[in-house]
């Protein structure tokens, strides 16, 4: 009877499931757009990749939603480069929160962490294409190392 | 002298003694009292330096009880005469003999004794029991080096140094005054000689341990005697005791090319570290760190054991000859 | 004296020559720093009266790092005696005419004002570059640890830590790469 009522279910269920998956949108994944040029006509196309972080995920860490310091106690300082570079677009643009998935304390203490960091010239290379990337070829006083502490920062 | 026991007078009269009842004090010195020691100073200064004076001079001196004095205070029986022979210089008792044979005195009265057998006994006693306390004290060493540290024990300036602090210098028959320290020297060995007569050669053998050995105590033994090519011995020594080949190397050095230079030399033999030394350059660092590996070879650190002075030797490990 | 309490006493007193790397470093704590070892503070027969001092070699001076703002927050003054004659210069302008001028003056106003200052700074040697003369570097014996740690820039660290680095964010699935 019980097997019976099992096997029963699991049917139902399937046919569930299976009308669920009968959707008129495409299914989500990651986009990169590249552009390109066909003789006058300038193309735009929306390419499916996977993640390039996918496989290089923390598991353990990163299960449930993560903070560095909520989750893992970690002091991240903003001479953490490889860290910090992770919550910033190419252009040095700090991801907002709905991307990053911090608290709106760790959110707005990397920004400053990240602003610190692009201040000291320590991420050059994550910059607008106009900049000049070499720090040491900045105006006046800006082309001298500097170094911020974290102690300066509010929240 | 009396110059000076007069100002002592004139500074006793310038301050009487108060009478103990009742205490007056005075508010003023006389008008007299500072041109009198003005005067009495300027007198002393015009005279110049003068020569000490012998307390045996003084007229209440009393040779005997300070012979006897002598030998209590040592904390030793010495027969009287003999000790008094002992402080007798042979150049004071001829020059005594002949004053006296002026003088008419029947050439029979005339023996005086003098220190020079007693001499020549003390030195081997001392001579002796030095060398049997250093061999026991520091097995190690080579015989150069005892016989260097026992002949630093031995020197006039050693011996006299003692026989000053022992009180011998007023006691001491001799033309000149203050002593010299070959008479001295003389002297603490004429003593050691007249000890063993008195009392035995074991007692003297203690005398020599506590008032001559003694001087070694607190000595940097390298002031008195440091090896000669050290490192040329210390191969010798590293074959015979079959420890390897010694090598210097280098351990450290700082300021090359300055005046300040500074080498750390440390010598390995077998690859055990043997002994490190500094020095202004790289000979005199290699030198110094072979002076060091000996050092640690024979036990004559400044860091050792120290000396034991209650060491009790037999007498017949001394080798009386 | 014997030979090896002279040469005990030799080495005592012998002078050290340390180096010390400014990249990255406050000028301001290394100067503490240096002024130790400069004037032998850290040396336990140390004397006021004791002239015990070692070199030091500071190399690298043009890279030292400031913290926040203050290259431009800190005022170097200078007077020239006549009416009208002071001038005050900021830091960055100071460091970018002499680039040793910054660390001389951190360890120069670090010791205290007495006759020894001048001849203590005689020992320190500042080269605004890594290029030191050989017979000076040949003296050097010991390296002086720096308090700050260089901070390594992203496009300098190489391609192999740059992949392995394991990742704590994952884009969302419907995110735009850019």
């Amino acid at each position: 009877m019980a097997t019976l009522l099992k096997v029963a279910t699991r049917t139902l269920r399937g046919t569930f499931w299976q009308t669920r998956s009968l959707t008129t949108t495409t299914p989500l994944s990651i986009k990169e757009i590249h552009e390109k040029r066909e003789s006058n006509a300038l193309v735009y196309e929306g390419v499916d990749v996977v993640s390039p972080r996918l496989d290089k995920m923390l598991k353990p860490a990163c299960d449930s939603t993560f903070c560095p310091e909520c989750t893992l106690g970690l002091d991240i300082k903003h001479t953490d480069v490889l860290i910090l570079s992770q919550y910033v677009r190419s252009d040095g643009c700090m991801l907002p929160r709905r991307i990053t998935k911090l608290c709106h304390r760790q959110q707005k203490k990397m920004g400053t962490l990240v602003t610190m960091a692009q201040k000291a010239g320590l991420m050059p290379n994550l910059a607008p294409s106009w900049s000049k990337k070499d720090p040491k070829m900045r105006f006046g006083w800006r082309k001298f190392n500097k170094y911020f502490l974290e102690s300066t920062i509010k929240y | 002298m009396s110059l000076l026991r007069s100002i002592a007078g004139v500074i006793a009269l310038a301050r009487p003694i108060n009478s103990a009842t009742t205490v007056q004090t005075r508010r003023h010195f006389k008008r007299w009292v500072s041109p009198t020691l003005r005067e009495l100073a300027h007198r002393v200064k015009k005279q110049g330096v003068q020569k000490p004076e012998p307390r045996s001079g003084f007229v209440e001196w009393n040779y005997r009880s300070e012979l006897f004095a002598f030998g209590k205070r040592l904390n030793e029986d010495f027969q009287l005469p003999l000790l008094q022979t002992a402080f007798t210089q042979r150049t004071y008792a001829h020059q005594e003999q002949e004053r006296q044979r002026k003088l008419g005195i029947a050439e029979a009265d005339l023996q005086m004794g003098d220190n020079s057998q007693l001499a020549t006994k003390g030195v081997h006693i001392a001579k002796a029991y030095i060398e049997a306390y250093l061999q026991n004290a520091l097995p190690k060493v080579p015989p150069v080096g005892q016989q260097a540290i026992a002949s630093y024990l031995l020197s006039t300036e050693t011996l006299a140094h003692v026989c000053t602090h022992l009180g011998a210098k007023e006691l001491i028959f001799s033309t000149e005054y203050p002593p010299s320290s070959e008479t001295l020297a003389q002297t603490l060995h004429a003593i050691i000689g007249a000890l063993s007569d008195s009392s035995g050669v074991e007692r003297a053998f203690l005398f020599v341990r506590d008032f001559i050995c003694t001087q070694l105590n607190q000595k940097d033994l390298l002031e008195i005697w440091t090896p000669e090519q050290p490192l040329q011995l210390l191969g010798e020594i590293c074959t015979q005791k079959k420890l390897g080949e010694p090598e210097p190397r280098l351990l450290g050095d700082c300021g090359k090319n300055t005046v300040l230079a500074a080498y750390h030399v440390g010598i390995y033999a077998n690859r055990q570290l043997l002994g490190k030394g500094f020095g202004e350059d790289l000979q005199m660092a290699t030198e110094t760190a072979a002076i060091d590996a000996l050092q640690t070879l024979f036990e004559m650190h400044d860091d050792r054991q120290p000396f034991d002075f209650r060491l009790q030797l037999e007498a017949k490990n001394v080798r009386l000859d | 004296m014997s030979i090896a309490k002279r040469v005990q006493q030799w080495a005592t007193f012998a002078r050290t020559w340390h180096i010390y790397d400014c990249t990255w470093q406050n000028p301001f704590e290394s100067a503490s720093l240096v002024k130790t070892h400069l004037m032998g503070l850290h040396k336990p027969i140390y004397h006021p009266m004791n002239d015990c001092g070692d070199h030091v070699v500071l190399i690298n001076t043009k890279e030292i790092a400031l913290p926040g703002d203050e290259w431009v927050k800190r005022v170097y003054f200078h007077h020239t005696g006549y009416p009208g004659g002071a001038s005050w210069t900021l830091a960055w302008q100071l460091h970018e005419k002499d680039p040793t001028m910054v660390m001389k003056k951190a360890v120069y106003n670090s010791m205290a004002g007495n006759l020894q200052r001048r001849h203590t700074m005689q020992r320190l040697h500042l080269f605004h570059d890594d290029q030191v003369p050989q017979d000076i570097l040949a003296n050097v014996t010991n390296q002086i640890r720096t308090p700050r740690t260089v901070p390594q820039r992203l496009d300098h660290i190489d391609k192999e830590t740059l992949e392995n680095f394991p990742a704590i964010m994952d884009y969302p699935k419907d995110y735009v790469l850019r």
